[in-house]
């Protein structure tokens, strides 16, 4: 237990001290090492310690959030007055003691200062990439291991605490010929600590960055226009993150700033089309116990079949739209209130095999791998960007393109994904957005979108 | 106490542990307040304050550095963190280490830091926030929401002192407004906005920012997807603002050592039109990127990067600067929890003169670009992009239509090579970038077929 729950519940009891109908207190405590290569040599090594306190209270749906680093009782029951004299709300709600604190998730890593593994990892991947040829002149690898406990206590009787262990693997290639440079990039990441760096392949992830890179290097520029798409399955899936999910969001839909907002039970995409948002996943990189609200995350179906089922929600989106809490009420960290974020989403698999969708484009783009994107909810357009792309002709994959992005909006091209293939893939993203900077999950796989915006050269 | 008085005996109590351990060591902590405020449907949404410290410490024995960082105070957790350190010194050897600066007397700068604003009660504050989302309903019925409005402020201060004397630090301070307006013809929706920032808070104008952002939310309505094909395009300044940040790590040293900048090999070469003088200031009170010293404590310097088009000089830290034997411009960078790196303070173009209006007569056709919706489609390393923009089709200087979901794509180096002629509009500055209008031809765009 980071705070006491006799000191919690003063801090509760002088949160709703000048009236609120609900208070919460999130503690988090962050241990982070960070190990970085470059040169074929070790460049930085970073250990840190973040510790820290948000406070909420609501009244109706006004929010009131304040945060600090003074964990002393003096420290957050100062807070906690300073939310309550700025909500000055007219009644004072029931307040449900916790009976004893919930724990859940992995327990703390014990530090250590010896990283010899780390940088045998390290060194492996640079030995790696440069290996794959000699056009590669720069190669940088990353990792880092993060040890977060959250505690959540809140006026509704939750007193629940996780630990989550996330270990982060990421490698940055350049290749270089004639005066042309290009880089590629792979990365893995889970719930894991720095005893299971064994399960990452860091030669694989070394080779299919240089690969990436090497590619790249050679490929001339994508075609500009409109042409159907065959976006392939893993980190493709972000194709639905940012042209549909952000708008399921309560965030943006309890404000009405979404395309999809009023038309649940409504058909949104292609009948071949089931999205699910899920936080049980199994080491899952975007999965959790419990959400930084202190509710247990769930499976959520968003779209079956093409019909929209379920938003994505929070506690206070729950307030503003009335629709249930779906156990997504996600933060960065002490520094954000909560709000409702994606976890693990990805479209379910379907019955069409590659060949099957590929054979369908008479000229087209093939979208191998993907790279990040965004998307404005309110007017539903998105884009992302394609970090390796192939022409297709007469149903078969031809040259390697560079420099392709793809956009289009959110209910249009959900409704033009005419084919859903077998193997789903998931891959590990950061999700940035109102509360910050969020381990999750993408995935799907192979989609062939009939048209979309290729943006490239003419 | 004041609020600084923890942080400050933190800092006194790791130089004297280093002092009696022999230990080399700089400590950078920084403390911030801040306050944010926001309306929905003309009810206060979201109130959200906060006080933040961090600390972090560096640490140099021969040619090794370690650095860790803690936002916990107390003497175990600083011992801590000192233990960290000096174990990350171990496993870190350079070849080339930013040693300690032994200097003093740091420099001031006056007009970082507004006592002015910390002043403003929290009522006044919640007003402006109510009127940025009322004034902005109240303008048109058709503006259906204001989708994203904020009243925020915010307080830093940052110390850095050392083992060898050093001992300096800077408090600043700004506030901001703004509203994004969401508005719908049936068919589909748009949405646009107005942000300002400063550090005078009577110059925020709330009702005028309202206005500002359901004028031009409103002036969307009937977009169009533009045809694919090639393009003469204004990049209005505060797009170009945007371009300019994007290049911005291009112009340091390190990125160029580490291979990460295109501009490696292209001093005194010509990298950009020769209407283009860009230079780094540290010393412009109203842009959020200036400072009396960078973060190693060397006094700050005003740098040309860019001379009519050619390349004149890198930014550099002290160690960047003996390493690549480049003159040294003061502007390293690091938080408590980084390392040392090097980056701009205020990137500024200096403004040309055609005016925005002049620029777009002149054309038969051209399109404004208005907004950058987003940076996943740039390609840090080699420069090329494709990125999603919003903007107005012109015709002989006359605006037709709002064109929006088209994609510009090209190498960001040629697009500031090929500009045609620079506006005299800069504009108060929102961050760390200043640039007035550029007119660029022949540009891909990708929309309709």
């Amino acid at each position: 237990m980071l705070v006491s729950d006799s000191i919690l519940n003063k801090v509760v009891d002088a949160a709703l001290s000048l009236g609120a109908d609900f208070a919460e207190v999130y503690i988090e405590d962050t241990r982070k090492r960070e190990f970085s290569f470059l040169d074929r040599r070790p460049e930085k090594a970073i250990t840190g310690h973040a510790l820290g306190a948000g406070i909420r209270i609501f009244s109706g749906t006004e929010q009131i959030y304040t945060y600090t680093n003074d964990l002393s009782e003096e420290g957050l029951i100062r807070s906690a007055h300073q939310a309550a004299a700025a909500l000055k709300a007219p009644g004072r709600g029931a307040v449900i003691r916790p009976q004893g604190l919930e724990i859940f998730g992995q327990p703390p890593v014990m530090r250590a200062h010896d990283a010899v593994e780390q940088w045998n990892a390290l060194q492996l991947m640079d030995d790696s990439a440069r290996q794959s040829s000699s056009l590669i002149t720069q190669v940088s690898g990353f990792l880092a291991e993060t040890q977060k406990i959250v505690q959540i206590f809140n006026s509704e009787g939750t007193h629940r605490q996780e630990g989550r262990n996330y270990v982060n693997a990421t490698v940055h290639v350049i290749a270089e010929d004639q005066g042309q440079k290009e880089t590629g990039y792979d990365r893995t990441a889970f719930h894991g600590k720095a005893d299971d760096w064994h399960k990452v392949n860091f030669a694989d992830l070394a080779t299919s960055a240089a690969g990436q890179a090497l590619r790249i290097l050679r490929a001339e520029w994508a075609p500009a226009g409109e042409m159907p798409v065959l976006i392939d399955s893993g980190f493709g899936g972000v194709i639905f993150h940012e042209a549909c999910g952000h708008g399921l969001e309560t965030t943006s839909v309890a404000k009405n700033a979404s395309v999809f907002c009023g038309r649940l039970g409504e058909r949104v995409a292609h009948e071949c089309v089931t999205a699910i948002d899920d936080g049980t996943l199994p080491g899952d990189y975007g999965s959790l116990a419990i959400d930084d609200e202190g509710q247990k995350t769930q499976r959520t179906v968003l779209i079956e079949n093409g019909i929209l089922k379920s938003y994505i929600v929070d506690k206070m989106g729950a307030r503003k739209t009335g629709y249930s809490i779906t156990g997504s009420g996600r933060r960065q960290d002490y520094r954000f209130a909560p709000t409702s974020r994606m976890r693990n989403t990805f479209i379910a698999s379907g019955e069409s095999t590659f060949a099957e969708m590929l054979k369908d484009i008479d000229y087209g783009l093939y979208a191998k791998s993907m790279g990040g994107g965004s998307v404005s909810p309110g007017t539903g357009s998105y884009n992302f960007a394609v970090n390796e792309a192939f022409i297709v002709r007469n149903g078969k994959i031809e040259k390697q393109v560079k420099g392709a992005s793809l956009i289009g909006t959110g209910i249009e091209t959900l409704g033009r994904i005419v084919k859903v293939g077998r193997e789903l893939k998931l891959s590990p993203g950061t999700c940035g957005s109102v509360s910050g900077l969020i381990p999750v999950t993408v995935g799907q796989p192979p989609l062939l979108v009939e048209k979309l915006t290729v943006g490239g050269k003419i | 106490m004041s609020d600084a008085q923890p942080v400050l005996e933190a800092i006194d109590y790791l130089l004297a542990r280093g002092r009696r351990s022999s230990v080399d060591l700089e400590v950078l902590a920084t403390t911030k307040k801040s306050t944010s405020i926001s309306f929905q449907n003309r009810k206060l949404d979201q109130f959200s304050f906060s006080e933040t410290r961090q600390i972090g410490v560096r640490v140099v024995q021969g040619n090794n550095e370690g650095i860790a960082f803690s936002e916990s105070l107390d003497h175990e957790s600083l011992d801590n963190m000192l233990n960290d350190a000096i174990a990350n010194a171990r496993m870190i050897h350079r070849d080339w280490v930013a040693t300690m600066h032994d200097g003093s007397n740091l420099p001031d700068m006056p007009g970082l830091h507004n006592p002015e604003i910390e002043k403003i009660s929290v009522e006044e504050k919640i007003q402006v926030a109510r009127e940025l989302e009322s004034a902005a309903l109240e303008r048109d019925p058709r503006i259906a929401s204001v989708a994203y409005s904020r009243y925020g402020d915010s307080t830093a201060q940052m110390w850095i002192a050392n083992t060898r004397g050093l001992q300096g630090n800077y408090k600043t301070n700004s506030c901001h407004a703004y509203a994004r307006c969401l508005a719908g013809d049936g068919t589909s929706n748009v949405m646009s906005g107005e942000v300002r920032v400063g550090r005078d808070f009577r110059k925020l104008d709330a009702r005028q920012i309202a206005h500002i952002a359901a004028d031009k939310t409103l002036a969307r309505l009937g977009a169009i997807r533009p045809e694919t094909g090639k393009y003469s395009i204004i990049f209005e300044n505060r797009v170009a603002e945007d371009l300019l940040g994007l290049i911005g790590s291009y112009f340091s040293a390190k990125s160029v050592d580490e291979q990460h900048s295109p501009l490696a090999g292209k001093m005194n070469q010509r990298i950009f039109s020769p209407k283009i003088t860009l230079t780094d200031d540290p010393f412009l009170p109203e842009a959020l990127g200036s400072r009396p010293f960078d973060d190693e404590g060397y006094s700050s310097e005003k740098t040309v990067l860019v001379y009519e088009g050619q390349l004149h000089n890198l930014l550099t830290s002290s160690v960047m600067a003996r390493k690549m034997g480049l003159p040294h411009t003061a502007s390293a960078s690091r938080g408590p929890a980084t390392e040392i790196n090097v980056s701009p303070s205020n990137l500024v173009i200096a403004p040309g003169r055609s005016h925005l209006g002049s620029m777009l007569n002149s054309q038969n056709k051209v399109i404004l670009i208005t907004d950058l919706l987003g940076h996943a489609g740039f390609r840090r390393g080699s420069g090329d992009f494709s990125l999603p923009f919003e903007g107005d089709l012109y015709e002989n200087g006359k605006r037709i239509v709002a064109l929006k979901d088209f994609l510009i794509s090209g190498n960001i180096l040629d697009v500031f090579n090929q500009v045609e002629e620079v506006g005299n509009d800069v504009l108060s500055p929102l961050g760390g970038t200043i640039s007035p209008s550029l007119l660029v031809h022949d540009l891909n765009i990708a929309g309709q077929t």
